[in-house]
């Protein structure tokens, strides 16, 4: 996954319009500015707060005091949907949403000015569209009460409305900042006659049928994509047109189905896991681990890149998020490698690689998303995911072995027992965590959704206590990148699962059963094309995007055809880390570029030998399922 | 005129349930009966969304009918839930008449309030019992600090404290990583959901407490059902009603083989004695509180099937 890393990418245009923005600062978006600052994102920040502490404090009284609370589980689940909507207004103020930029970076300046500001208008009429429904969405719930605490459900549905009218807000202060006065009126045009057009022609769409599945969710959705639309709007908006056009269902599904995708308790380990991520780099619990083993493999050939992967596998352990892991691990390695000789592009090739091998690495997002959309016991998924990343690191290992066989070592010291064993002391707090965390879901001390919150206190505790190193001013913008993340990666969540309503609803998902349940070869058939398929959808949709939408779909055909739902799991989540990683379209492939900041035009071609392992262990998955489920 | 009016149908059963198999004959007999003109789609497997979210589809009209229990119905009807009482119904032949009778007739009036047209018979979902890892359960006094796995039913959460037990809200979807790792010491389902879930592989004992009774009711959106032809809301209800009375009879049929399966397969069941249970949530006052929560009128209805409770 990229997450907010997407942004530093988004290189040529954006760093024009940046410059722009930096230059005159324009007075309507700085004045938002200021008012969301306020308004949503603090109120962001102390969520994340207190969801910690109710889910903690809830893991606390059952455990240790054996009194469990019932209402904290609706408590953090309805804060949790205030959170999530939130963050995608910040989300969509920084740029933070996923999106391909794949083809449109390579436009001209001038073009790609245009292209962004159609882009803006597809946005704003989503928005606009869904304010509607998401008011009648409102009306409907004020007078049902939710189960445990009795309150009405209208504090759940209040989040989806306040999060629409808020994000057009920000939609449409960013489109007339960054677009001349002409390109904004023109691009506005243009999409108001396409939809002019479709809203014309929908009697006839009416009587397609499932051709409009062709329309909207293949050329709508992909133009969509391809002219940089953030991705869970143009789901969102190929779908509300989908179903408002070519069919009668009423539009109040579209804010209900967005609710409930949003709202599933386990995602919720989402937000706490990236927390944990920007607290480890920054209480030095990461950079402990690392140094020492640098010192404790250092001196051999290649040793530098065997402490990367280690270092990528265990943080990855910890943090749920790869920009995460890789912005903690890399900094403080790559200096001293292209020191000792290594070249860019194979360092980019390493990083991309391991972060591709560490997705199904526990607590991955990708992990507990996997569970929370499919019902896959997601400790099953925690323990069956670390022998899949183990074979993808042994593969790249011998291509580190290959690559540096020749490395010049003489220069290198070899640090004494005495040093190897202060850093030993130093670093064990660190590697101490991942064993905490796990031990603590094992031992059934708290749910895979609470054992964020004890990685989370452990943390803290230990960057005060052993550390030293605890900034509080660094902690809101932790707090509020928490915030931002997460909303981007719900916010696909939620416009995914009204995308796969759809799609179910309209008979195309007993179409694929039988499409899928056909392919030649049996088990292992259907295992090599869902491989494929992933690859392809996690280099042009990105991860989160292509199992919230496929998976419901696909995990029911794994189990009917036989094959094991967690080795199931292991196959599609590696897959889609391997099209994730790898260029030209891979998302977390430009990623890596920019968090080893080194230009992707020099990566590219550098970084086919790590690709190359990670395909062959892919394989390996595919035909082992004992690597998936021989610890279950 | 020859339109085929396309229906659709959700439900939280497997598609290999009864609940959902039954239902499906029931769309072809209702495509015979109309010559085509109906195409009732049954969607299971909770596919179109979890229970309480399908019932919002029902009543926004995005979809068009549906079977849930009546706990889920709860937050929008209080009085739906009554059947859910701790044990209240002794045996099934209690069940059928308070279901098919006035105690029925009474919950699906008042779901007619809020636009729900409920039709007559309803599903079976079966007893609940309690499963452990550690003891099995005989008598109250078995449930003192016993952390259980209960949905989010304030009726249950409740009837669970009053017992003595530590009520755990958990999803159903974490419920065996929960019992795996004894987050939970047991949770309580019926038989069929027990043996689909296979929680028995991280649990030892069945415990037939049949603390309560679970049904679904099939319901739609009533203006929808209403704006229908007439034979086609006639073949709906017919075929609807065959479909829940052959239900019935597969429900019991499988709770024998699953407790048949389940034995075999090494989990120790035991029957306790229901009148000590009965007496402390008694004393407790939990029949007192109910009958406040539900209203005199629906609490008569529901004694004068079971006898008195409080
Ligand atoms: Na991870
Ligand atoms: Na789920």
């Amino acid at each position: 996954m990229i997450e907010h890393a997407a942004e530093p990418l988004a290189s040529p245009a954006h760093a024009a319009r940046t410059a722009r923005t930096a230059g005159t600062p324009p007075p309507a978006s700085a004045r938002w500015g200021r008012i969301l600052a306020c308004l949503v994102e603090l109120p962001a920040a102390l969520i994340v707060v207190a969801e910690t502490l109710i889910l903690g404090g809830g893991a606390f009284a059952r455990y240790a005091l054996h009194a469990p609370l019932p209402w904290t589980e609706e408590l953090a689940g309805i804060l949790f949907l205030w959170l999530a909507m939130l963050g995608a207004i910040i989300a969509l103020q920084r740029s933070a949403h996923m999106q391909l930029t794949t083809f449109i970076s390579r436009l001209t300046p001038q073009r790609r000015a245009w292209v962004d500001a159609c882009g803006m208008w597809m946005v704003v009429a989503f928005l606009l569209l869904l304010v509607q429904p998401a008011w009648q969405h409102l009306v409907e719930h004020v007078e049902v009460l939710t189960p445990t605490l009795e309150v009405s459900e209208a504090w759940r549905a209040a989040a989806v409305l306040t999060g629409t009218v808020l994000m057009l807000v920000t939609a449409l202060i960013r489109l007339f900042e960054r677009a001349s006065r002409t390109q904004a009126a023109l691009s506005g045009v243009l999409v108001g006659l396409g939809a002019g057009a479709l809203w014309l022609l929908s009697t006839g769409l009416m009587e397609l049928g499932n051709a409009n599945l062709v329309i909207f969710f293949l050329l709508m959705l992909v133009g969509c994509v391809a002219i940089g639309v953030p991705i869970a709007f143009a789901f969102g908006l190929s779908t509300l047109c989908y179903l408002a056009l070519s069919t009668a269902t009423p539009l109040s599904i579209i804010p209900n189905r967005m609710q409930e995708g949003m709202s599933h308790l386990v995602l919720l380990a989402v937000p706490l896991f990236i927390f944990l991520g920007g607290l480890i780099e920054m209480t030095g619990l990461a950079r402990a681990m690392i140094q020492f083993l640098a010192a404790l493999l250092g001196h051999l050939r290649g040793g530098l890149q065997y402490v990367l992967l280690g270092a990528m596998y265990i943080v990855s352990g910890i943090s749920g998020s790869k920009a995460a892991d890789m912005a903690a691990v890399a900094p403080a390695l790559f200096p001293e490698m292209k020191q000792r000789g290594a070249k860019d592009g194979e360092l980019i090739g390493l990083l991309s690689a391991s972060g591709a091998m560490s997705e199904t690495i526990p607590p991955s997002i990708v992990l507990i998303t996997v569970g929370s959309v499919t019902g896959v016991s997601i400790t099953s998924l925690f323990i069956g995911g670390l022998m899949p990343a183990l074979v993808g690191l042994a593969m790249m290992a011998l291509v580190v072995w290959w690559q540096t066989r020749k490395e010049d070592m003489r220069d290198v010291p070899r640090p004494s027992g005495r040093a190897l064993l202060k850093l030993l002391v130093v670093a064990l707090p660190a590697l101490a965590l991942p064993v905490i965390i796990r031990t603590a879901v094992v031992e059934g001390v708290a749910t895979a959704t609470e054992v964020s919150t004890i990685g989370i206190f452990y943390a803290l505790l230990a960057g005060v206590l052993m550390y030293r190193q605890f900034d509080l001013r660094r902690i809101y913008p932790i707090l509020v990148d928490t915030a931002v993340l997460s909303g981007a990666i719900l916010l696909i969540v939620g416009c995914a699962t009204t995308m796969a309503w759809a799609l179910t609803q309209s008979g195309f998902a007993q179409d694929l059963v039988s499409i899928m349940s056909a392919v030649p070869g049996g088990k292992t058939g259907f295992l090599l094309v869902s491989a494929l398929a992933f690859v392809i959808l996690g280099s042009l949709l990105e991860g989160i995007p292509a199992i919230v939408l496929f998976g419901p779909l696909l995990f029911p055909i794994a189990r009917m055809v036989g094959v094991h739902e967690v080795h199931y799991a292991m196959v599609v989540i590696f897959a889609m880390g391997l099209g994730l990683f790898a260029p030209p379209f891979g998302v977390g492939f430009y990623a890596a570029c920019a968090i080893g900041r080194v230009s992707p035009d020099v990566a590219m071609p550098r970084v086919w030998p790590h690709m190359a392992a990670l395909f062959v262990a892919l394989v390996l998955l595919t035909l082992v399922p004992w690597f998936s489920i021989g610890f279950l | 005129q020859n339109a085929t009016i396309k229906l659709r149908y959700g439900t939280a059963f497997p598609a290999d349930h009864p609940g959902t198999l039954r239902i499906t004959q029931a769309a072809e007999a209702i495509r015979r009966d109309t010559g085509g003109k109906v195409d009732l789609q049954v969607y299971p497997n909770s596919q179109l969304g979890s229970e309480p979210d399908m019932v919002s589809q029902v009543l926004a009209g995005a979809i068009d009918f549906m079977s849930t229990a009546s706990t889920n119905l709860q937050t929008r009807v209080p009085a739906a839930s009554i059947n859910g009482v701790a044990f209240a119904f002794k045996d099934y032949t209690t069940v059928w008449a308070a279901m098919d009778g006035g105690l029925g007739a009474y919950v699906r009036d008042a779901l007619g309030k809020v636009n729900l047209h409920v039709f007559e018979k309803c599903l079976d979902n079966g007893y609940r019992n309690i499963t452990s890892a550690t003891r099995p359960v005989n008598t109250p006094a078995d449930l003192k600090g016993f952390k259980i796995r209960v949905p989010a039913i304030p009726l249950w959460v409740s009837m669970f404290r009053m017992l003595g037990a530590a009520p755990t809200v958990i999803p159903f979807a974490d419920l065996y990583s929960a019992l795996q790792t004894r987050v939970v010491d047991g949770q309580e389902t019926p038989l069929s959901l027990i043996r689909s879930g296979k929680l028995y592989e991280v649990q030892k004992f069945c415990s037939m407490t049949a603390h309560t009774w679970d049904g679904h009711f099939i319901f739609g959106n009533a203006r929808k059902f209403q704006a229908l032809p007439r034979e086609v809301q006639a073949s709906l209800t017919t075929r609807f009603a065959t479909a829940a009375l052959k239900q019935r009879e597969d429900i019991a049929r499988l709770d024998v083989e699953a407790q048949a399966e389940m034995t075999r397969l090494g989990i120790a069941f035991n029957r306790p004695d229901p009148a000590p249970f009965r007496k402390l949530l008694r004393d407790a006052g939990f029949y007192a509180e109910w009958r406040r929560k539900f209203g005199d009128e629906a609490w008569e209805m529901l004694e004068k099937y079971t006898g008195p409770l409080v």
